[in-house]
């Protein structure tokens, strides 16, 4: 009888209800990446070797970093980006739109001067925030009681329209972001998951349409002129 | 030689710039180009990325020719982006020239020799965006050697993209600000005939709007509106306090003519000028980028409230993102 070979856990089941950071998103092989579209997915990792085939469960906050081009300045406004647009474009194809498109929030940071560092006066306290993320962690516990599942991030289509409703305007607004914006249609359910999040840390009983609104803002990447 | 070989015996004029180009001078190559075109003046430009290829789209009107001088054989296009635009001069009846035999691949060196050709060709260079030190001001110093008129779009000194420009035009380059001035350097040709024409002049916030599909919204909204609300324009509700977006009510709106609603544009900013929320957030923006957090900085504002602002500022066409932040789009 074949002896049954222990598979090691590997860093996306260790992350399992914790975060997965990656830095330097770009950096890793392309492989690697595209590995991660299935368990970002379904929560779950399966691992075959020729003895044994084994399912992890995989349920993690996935964070990742990068720099906008190989030399790190396009866009800056204090130095000169030295690359050529084909090596921007290049870097920024390292990652699959099929993998971006599981990524709920992309935003763009800018570097921080040192001023900026000494004199950061009206930040937020991460206290203050705390107390918000867990009325709005609490608002989605309670809505999902009866769901078995936690957070919106776990919703499935159904729940979605129902949860999800958006007004007509609404309806409106994310269509024309849709055909102006160039956004990717599975970018969709992403977007109403984000505006759910963010109408619940406004404690909204509904999707309004400034909700909406920041949630689109959120997806910089799906852009078509910020990877052209 | 590729196309109509017969475009060389027009009047033709030179747009060149670089290929890191901003959204402005991507406008201003089109404006300019369009414009020139329809005076039945031939554009030359390189067929590089950048201010080129706008220099080229913008001469895709009626009367329009464009000619495409390449630093590479024509079987290895380069850069491959531009392939369709390639195809779309020669299907308009455009001239692509090479001097180098077919199967020569692009080489840097390539590309400042071909300059010389795209400035000899024309009777004058219009250099609408230059670095300090860029393949552009070659083509100049090139231009000057040979005879040809050169002109230059004056920028902002701090704007990188400007020096080159600026610097042609302390040496000497004629400042230009409209079609006009150009042509007044070529008042004695023949085949400006035509001037007095009726020349559609390019507004710069029309030509953004169309490249960002807003007219198929206006289309789109028009179908599905039009039949109860004839009246009705989707523009941001400035009125309503919270900021929400809605449906408004223009009493002079008509969908007759696409153009009428940029004719109505001022109607809009008027409304934008009513609302101070708007208002101090697009005060911000100018024509370098700036980031969302500057701007919620500057406003004290939270940023949900910034970014819906801004999407909405977006999708009515006023603003841009682009890597670094958002940046205003001009107003001619």
């Amino acid at each position: 009888m074949a002896e049954v070979e222990f598979l090691n856990l590997g860093e996306i089941s260790l992350a399992h209800y914790g975060v997965l950071f990656l830095d330097e998103l770009p950096e890793f092989k392309k492989s690697t990446l595209e590995v991660l579209r299935g368990p970002l997915e379904d929560k779950f990792v399966t691992i075959s070797r020729i003895n044994s085939s084994i399912t992890y469960p995989s349920n993690f906050i996935f964070i990742a970093s990068m720099n906008p081009c190989p030399c790190g300045y396009y866009g800056s406004n204090d130095k000169q980006c030295t690359c050529s647009q084909e090596q921007i474009q290049k870097y920024i194809h390292r990652i699959s739109g099929p993998l971006l498109d599981r990524i709920d929030i992309h935003i763009e940071v800018e570097s921080v001067k040192y001023q900026k560092l000494e004199n950061d006066t009206n930040s937020e306290a991460s206290i203050d925030i705390r107390k918000r993320v867990n009325m709005a962690r609490n608002i989605q516990l309670d809505r999902y009681n009866s769901y078995n599942i936690f957070s919106n991030s776990e919703l499935t289509p159904s729940l979605i329209s129902k949860y999800c409703k958006l007004s007509n305007s609404s309806k409106k607004i994310l269509e024309t972001a849709f055909n102006t914006l160039g956004l990717s249609a599975r970018a969709y359910s992403r977007i109403l998951k984000v505006a759910r999040t963010i109408a619940d840390l406004d404690n909204s009983t509904n999707i309004e349409t400034p909700h909406l609104a920041e949630a689109i803002q959120y997806r910089n990447l799906d852009r078509k002129y910020w990877s052209k | 030689m590729e196309g109509n070989i017969s475009l060389l015996n027009n009047n033709i004029i030179s747009i060149i710039g670089s290929r890191k180009c901003t959204e402005n001078g991507k406008a201003l190559s089109y404006k300019f180009s369009y414009e020139l075109s329809q005076y039945g003046i031939t554009i030359a430009s390189g067929l590089a990325v950048g201010i080129d290829t706008f220099a080229h789209l913008g001469s895709f009107n009626q009367k329009g020719k464009t000619i495409a001088v390449l630093g590479c054989g024509f079987n290895h296009i380069f850069p491959k982006e531009n392939m369709n635009l390639y195809k779309k001069i020669l299907d308009n009846d455009g001239l692509i020239v090479s001097e180098y035999p077919p199967d020569t691949k692009h080489q840097p060196k390539y590309f400042l020799e071909r300059n010389r050709i795209v400035s000899g060709l024309s009777l004058g260079i219009l250099v609408v965006e230059a670095q300090y030190r860029s393949g552009t001001s070659v083509t100049a110093s090139l231009a000057n050697l040979q005879g040809r008129k050169v002109f230059s779009i004056p920028h902002e000194i701090w704007n990188s993209n400007g020096v080159g420009t600026n610097k042609l035009i302390k040496n000497g380059a004629i400042a230009v600000t409209d079609t006009d001035d150009i042509l007044l350097e070529f008042e004695n040709l023949k085949c400006l005939i035509n001037k007095s024409a009726n020349i559609d002049k390019v507004k710069l916030n029309t030509f953004c709007i169309e490249s960002k599909n807003l007219n198929s919204l206006f289309n789109n909204l028009d179908v599905n509106f039009s039949k109860d609300l004839s009246n009705f324009y989707f523009i941001p509700d400035f009125t309503d306090s919270s900021n929400y977006i809605g449906f408004s009510e223009l009493s002079n709106a008509s969908y007759k003519n696409d153009n009428i609603f940029f004719e109505d544009q001022h109607i809009l900013k008027k409304k934008l000028c009513d609302n101070s929320n708007f208002q101090s957030v697009y005060d911000l923006i100018s024509t370098t980028p700036i980031s969302i957090n500057e701007i919620c900085k500057k406003t004290s504002k939270s940023i949900a409230d910034v970014s819906s602002i801004l999407f909405s500022l977006e999708l009515e066409g006023y603003i841009k993102k682009v890597a670094g932040g958002y940046i205003c789009i001009l107003n001619n």
